[in-house]
C-alpha cells in the first residue's frame, strides 16, 4: 500500500487505478470519480456493469462458467485473415490460424476445468487485413451467462467484436435474445458489420439493455433506431461519421455523452449529418463533443435532433473546436444552442480517434 | 407549394408548406425546418423530396448488401 504526501497525490493515485482498471487514458474530472469507481466490474454476480470492456490493445470479456468441465462456447467464429490470440484466463490460450480468405469460419472452443469467473482476453496484430469478427453465439443455450444488466433482466446471447482495418476492436457489447423495441435498420451501414449479420437471424439490437458504452464509426449511416431504447447506454464515441440517422439513439434515457471525432483528412468525410430526432428523449444527455478538425466536415443538424433531450437552449454543453466556435453559433439549427456552446479546449473527458488509437 | 418563413425573436424559421425538404442553409443541406439567426439570413429552395418518415423494413436486397459488406466485398456486387 502506497503512502501519499498530499491529497492531490492521493486523488491522482485513485484516478490512475481507475484508468488501469477500465483501460482508459483520459483525464478524470474529480466529480466523476465516484461514478467511475462504481462502474468498475466486480468480477461476478448480477448487477455489475460493464462485463465487457476494452483496453488499448486488447478486448477483454468477463465470463461466468457455470460448472466444472464446461466447454465454452462451441460456436466461436473468427472471420478474419489474421491470427487472433485468445487468452482464456485459466492459464491456457489459443491462437487462431491465419487464413487466406476472410470468409472462413473457424469453430473454436475451450474447456474450463472449473466453474467460476474468468477474464478472456483477445488480441490481434491485424493492421491491414479485413474486418475481424469474433462471435460467441448463443451461449444462453449452454446455460452460460455472459453478462447481466444492472437490473438483472438482460442476459447476453452473443458478444460480437468488431475491428477496423487498423487494429483491434474498440466497441464491445452484449446483446439480449429478448428484444422488445426497434423497427428496422439501414442495411447499407458499414458499422458494425456484425450487427448486419445479426439482423439476418435475430431481432433488432435496439432495446438492448446491456450496452453501456459504444465506440465506432458510421461511414454510411447508423440506421434508424440502431441503438434506440438502450436504457443502459451512457456514452457514445464516434469516429469518421457520415450520418447519424434519425432516431438512431432515440430514447436512450441514460445517455450522457456523445463524442464525435473526425480528422477531416483523406479518411474524413465531406458530408455529415445528424438526422431528425437522432437523440430524441435522451433526457440525461449532458455533453455533445464535436472534435472535428475541418470546418467543412461539420455536420448539418436537423431542427428536432435533440427533441426532449438534455441538450436545450439553456441546458447541457456542446463542445466545438475552438477556432470554429463563433462560426458554429450562427449555423443553421446549431444556432439554437449558441448559449451552451463551449470551446473544445475545455473538454476534459474521454476521447476516441478511431480504431487502433 | 411554397417556402414559408417566420421571424420570432432573433431567429428566422424556414420550411415548406407542402411537407417537402428545403435546401440551403449552412451547412448546405436538406432540412425539414431551418432556424437561422436574423443576423445571418439564408435562402432556401423547395426540393421535391417529401420529409421522410422512419418506416423501413429490410428487404432481401438489404440483406444481400449487408452480406457483401460483412465479407468485405463492398456494397455493390
Amino acid at each position: 500500500m502506497g503512502t501519499y504526501a498530499t491529497v492531490q497525490a492521493l486523488f491522482t493515485a485513485i484516478c490512475d487505478a481507475i484508468r488501469t482498471k477500465d483501460g482508459t487514458a483520459a483525464t478524470i474530472a474529480h466529480q466523476d470519480i465516484p461514478d467511475r469507481i462504481a462502474a468498475i466490474p466486480t468480477g461476478g454476480g448480477s448487477g455489475a456493469l460493464p462485463y465487457f470492456w476494452r483496453t488499448d490493445a486488447n478486448v477483454r470479456i468477463l465470463v461466468m462458467i457455470p460448472y466444472d468441465y464446461y466447454t465454452f462456447p462451441g460456436t466461436l467464429r473468427v472471420l478474419n485473415k489474421a491470427s487472433v490470440h485468445i487468452d482464456w484466463g485459466d492459464g491456457e490460450s489459443t491462437d487462431t490460424p491465419k487464413q487466406t480468405k476472410t470468409t472462413v469460419v473457424q469453430e473454436i472452443d475451450h474447456m474450463y476445468a472449473s466453474a467460476g469467473v474468468y477474464e478472456i482476453t483477445m488480441t490481434t496484430e491485424a493492421k491491414t487485413v479485413d474486418n475481424l469478427i469474433i462471435a460467441f453465439e448463443e451461449p444462453a443455450k449452454h446455460g452460460l451467462v455472459l453478462g447481466v444488466s444492472t437490473d438483472g433482466q438482460a442476459k447476453c446471447s452473443a458478444v460480437e467484436l468488431y475491428t477496423g482495418v487498423t487494429g483491434m476492436v474498440r466497441a464491445v457489447y452484449g446483446v439480449s435474445t429478448s428484444q422488445d423495441y426497434g423497427t428496422s435498420m439501414q442495411a447499407g451501414a458499414t458499422f458494425p458489420a456484425s450487427i448486419l449479420e445479426m439482423h439476418k437471424s435475430k431481432p433488432n439490437i435496439s432495446g438492448n439493455s446491456a450496452i453501456c458504452k459504444f465506440y465506432g464509426s458510421m461511414y454510411s449511416g447508423g440506421g434508424s433506431y440502431l441503438l434506440a431504447y438502450c436504457k443502459s447506454l451512457r456514452e457514445v464515441y464516434l469516429h469518421d461519421c457520415f450520418k447519424i440517422d434519425g432516431d438512431c439513439f432515440g430514447y436512450d434515457e441514460a445517455l450522457e455523452r456523445v463524442y464525435i471525432h473526425d480528422d477531416g483528412g483523406p479518411s474524413g468525410q465531406s458530408y455529415y449529418k445528424i438526422g431528425s430526432k437522432a437523440f430524441e428523449n435522451c433526457t440525461a444527455l449532458k455533453e455533445v463533443i464535436l472534435d472535428i478538425k475541418d470546418r467543412y466536415v461539420y455536420p448539418s443538424l436537423a431542427a428536432d435532433a435533440f427533441t426532449n433531450s438534455g441538450i436545450t437552449e439553456t441546458t447541457g454543453t456542446i463542445y466545438v473546436t475552438d477556432e470554429y466556435l463563433d462560426d458554429m453559433k450562427t449555423k443553421t439549427n446549431w444556432s439554437t444552442y449558441a448559449d451552451i456552446m463551449q470551446p473544445l479546449s475545455l473538454y476534459t473527458g474521454e476521447e476516441y480517434h478511431g480504431y487502433g488509437n | 407549394m411554397a417556402i414559408k418563413t417566420k421571424t420570432e425573436g432573433n431567429f428566422t424559421y424556414t420550411w415548406s408548406d407542402a411537407g417537402y425538404l428545403i435546401h440551403g442553409g449552412d451547412p448546405d443541406d436538406d432540412y425539414a425546418l431551418a432556424k437561422d439567426p436574423v443576423t445571418h439570413p439564408r435562402t432556401y429552395t423547395e426540393t421535391s423530396t417529401p420529409i421522410p418518415t422512419d418506416d423501413h423494413e429490410p428487404t432481401d436486397e438489404d440483406y444481400a448488401i449487408a452480406g457483401r459488406i460483412l465479407l468485405g466485398e463492398g456494397e455493390t456486387a
